[in-house]
């Protein structure tokens, strides 16, 4: 079995790795493959910073909510819970 | 112990807009976005009765939501025959990526390898305007991928309990997630970095 993994295989490791789920044999080949891969290195930079974005997005939506309801939809669901 | 209690008449100021943003991160579909939140209005009222106190309003209705939303988006047996796919579709989806593997050597395609992002752009993107692009690539991710991406980056759910819930097995959990992240970053890099 090769020391040497491909790039296939490095961005598959790469999840694993997130997940702190790299057994000690993966992680050397995904550390020594990143080390010599600078478009896998960012792979991972670039997941990570989407994640990232994903939950500040998640909270800054709780704060200030981008899309707001429209006045009809609003209308319309309100005369149902005043129903109630 | 404090006992929470309904407020119906008040969830439209409190809940509405934020429903609604939620729910556009995940569908990309403003009518449908809407329908999904009065759906879920509509339903608690209908089972109001199963509200015993314990969890919050907000927690409770947050709960129905997300219910709504992923019946939305798919279908109950949209994860059967997982393996089957996975198979079948792997040299054709790899190979839009990847070189072919002789001697071992199945790297980056060179249009296809991952360049620095702009940092101007990547400064941008926890602005709406990314996430409306980013909910189209979502939308384009093949369903079966989609379901588990969510799952993962925006439920953030563990990989064990994605498994469990979609009763998917855990290797083709991380095939998913490899393939989802491949398309994900493709799409965001040509629509949102490369424009």
């Amino acid at each position: 079995m090769s020391f040497f993994i491909t790039c296939k295989e490095a961005t598959y490791l790469s999840s694993l790795k997130e997940a702190g789920q790299l057994n000690f044999k993966q992680k050397c080949k995904y550390f020594v493959h990143i080390n010599f891969c600078p478009p896998c290195k960012r792979f991972e930079k670039q997941l990570k910073k989407i994640r990232d974005s994903i939950l500040e997005f998640k909270n800054k939506v709780k704060q200030h909510p981008p899309y707001k309801m429209s006045a009809s939809k609003r209308e319309s669901i309100q005369k149902e819970l005043d129903n109630y | 112990m404090k006992m929470n209690v309904l407020d119906p008449k008040n969830w439209l100021d409190k809940y509405a807009d934020y429903f609604v943003s939620l729910a556009m991160l995940k569908v990309a579909n403003r009518a449908l976005a809407e329908d999904i939140v009065q759906d879920t209005f509509l339903s608690a009222l209908t089972h109001i009765a199963n509200f015993r106190g314990e969890a919050s309003e907000k927690t409770w209705l947050l709960s129905i939501l997300n219910n709504k939303i992923i019946d939305s988006y798919r279908k109950k047996d949209v994860l059967k025959n997982s393996t089957d796919y996975l198979t079948q579709t792997s040299d054709s989806f790899y190979s839009n990526f990847f070189n072919k593997e002789t001697f071992n050597e199945a790297h980056w395609k060179i249009e296809k390898a991952p360049n620095d992002w702009l940092p101007e752009q990547e400064a941008k993107m926890n602005s709406t305007e990314f996430f409306a692009i980013f909910s189209l690539c979502l939308k384009k991710i093949p369903e079966k991928l989609r379901v588990i991406f969510i799952a993962k980056y925006i439920d953030e759910l563990d990989a064990k309990e994605i498994c469990k819930e979609n009763e998917i097995s855990s290797s083709n959990y991380w095939v998913m997630i490899h393939r989802s992240k491949l398309l994900m970053r493709e799409c965001l890099d040509k629509n949102w970095f490369n424009v």
